[in-house]
């Protein structure tokens, strides 16, 4: 890649973490018009970007505020290069999540904000919505084969649903092809084990690091 | 029940940063952030639609795991028979802040405007908080005009008080006049609502100190706990 490609990228990342919808926006289409192809500039600068704010976030460097106007940006920049992706590109992925928020409950607005923070971090996600049944994760098991499968729950009383669930996936033969992972403010890692699961996180960047962890552990 | 629409809610910008990890002892926050946060504080507060219903309930009976009302209702619950204990009549609340907001919400999610979605539904938060506090206000200065205490209030999901209690206040109370209503599995619709329940009586044994938090399982980690100190720090300097 040329210098000026390789320093467009870099300045589209840092728009992402300046949360300058605007810039990220013209830095996109300065990248495709220089001939980066869209899903580097989604690897390379976008998703780079977002990696930025998750180390921050991290170091307790970034409000969640500031969390917020990335994906903002981040979001307004993959919605242009989604659409330049073409048939002979292949975006490149960390591991597939299927993720939804868990039968009974039907509070979105964690899932939705996790979503992108798991796209930003090279993660292909599936949303199946709220309300999921354990059925419709079964079928989207065999339909998208993820190495994860993540259960939102966002009360206490619909963390304990995380075991039907599991139980069915065992049932259908399918707990075996995926991680189950459990996200939500109400999610404890030990009661998750024991209801099944593999893991759960209260914090989408923990998430990440967890998920990459898992996958890896399968090799 | 009894219907009241006329609420005055007051969140502000502050109380909105500040639940979001922003309580003005760091460095500044960018000023496109914070006038976004601006923006969208107001449109939810222009969406909102607050309002609460209540009704008083006698209490007939009482064990160490339940309260047993009147219309033969049971509040089965050790946290509620505990610190309700001494309740003459239980007031059922249930307060909503209407579908707007939440389908505002639903929009923005719609249109990858996830953050846009996320800091509209924390506006709600704040506002169904405050709503319900001054629910909870109207209640205890209803008990002190008459010479009485009111307990802490309680809502199903806190410590241990299962959610399908929700049908008792679905039973008592006139969900649909509020425009409410509950799935299968107890969770209300719009998801900015809530139902609580106070306790009145000359000799309760848990008075209502403000301290609702000591039966959330976010206690100590929850940042609308912080909104509610600025909120009386605010209340202080003005009667001050």
């Amino acid at each position: 890649m040329a210098e000026a490609q390789t320093e467009l990228l870099k300045q589209l990342s840092e728009a992402v973490v300046e949360m300058d919808i605007e810039e990220v926006k013209a830095k996109c289409e300065e990248a495709i018009a220089s001939g980066v192809s869209a899903p580097v500039v989604i690897r390379d600068g976008l998703s780079a970007g977002m990696r930025q704010v998750g180390e921050m976030w991290n170091r307790m460097e970034v409000y969640m505020p500031e969390v917020m106007g990335a994906v903002e940006a981040y979001y307004a920049g993959l919605d242009l290069m989604k659409k330049q992706v073409t048939g002979d590109q292949q975006i490149s992925y960390v591991g597939t999540i299927v993720m939804g928020t868990i039968w009974g409950d039907i509070h979105s607005v964690g899932k939705d904000v996790a979503g992108p923070v798991f796209e930003g971090a090279e993660f292909k996600v599936i949303d199946l919505g709220l309300d999921v049944s354990p059925e419709k994760y079964i079928e989207a098991i065999k339909e998208y084969k993820p190495d994860i499968v993540g259960l939102g729950t966002y009360m206490s009383e619909t963390f304990l649903h995380v075991k039907d669930t599991v139980d069915a996936f065992v049932k259908a033969g399918v707990r075996d092809q995926v991680y189950i992972v459990c996200g939500g403010p109400a999610v404890d890692s030990e009661v998750a084990k024991k209801m099944g699961a593999d893991e759960a996180y209260d914090d989408a960047w923990v998430a990440i690091a967890g998920m990459k962890e898992l996958i890896a552990k399968r090799g | 029940m009894r219907i009241v629409q006329e609420v005055s809610i007051d969140v502000s910008l502050d109380q909105l940063l500040q639940l979001h990890g922003v309580d003005g002892s760091g460095r500044a926050v960018k000023r496109s952030v914070v006038e976004n946060y601006r923006d969208l504080l107001q449109e939810g507060l222009k969406a909102a639609r607050p309002v609460y219903g209540y009704r008083s309930v006698p209490v007939v009976g009482k064990s160490e795991d339940e309260l047993l009302l009147e219309t033969g209702h049971q509040l089965a619950s050790q946290v509620v028979a505990r610190n309700l204990a001494g309740s003459e009549v239980v007031y059922l609340i249930c307060c909503t802040i209407g579908p707007v907001l939440e389908s505002l919400v639903a929009g923005y999610g719609a249109s990858n405007q996830p953050a846009k979605a996320y800091v509209l539904d924390s506006v709600g938060s704040l506002i169904t908080d405050q709503l319900a506090n001054a629910a909870c206000s109207a209640v205890d200065e209803l008990a002190r005009d008459s010479g009485l205490l009111s307990t802490v209030p309680l809502s199903p999901g806190d410590a241990n008080w299962p959610l399908a209690a929700q049908d008792v206040f679905y039973d008592l109370l006139d969900f649909t006049a509020l425009g409410v209503s509950l799935s299968d599995t107890h969770i209300m619709s719009p998801l900015k609502s809530c139902t609580l329940a106070v306790g009145v009586g000359e000799n309760v044994k848990r008075l209502h100190d403000g301290a609702t938090c000591d039966f959330c399982q976010f206690n100590g980690r929850c940042n609308l706990q912080k909104t509610r100190d600025t909120t009386s720090q605010r209340e202080g300097s003005r009667n001050g």
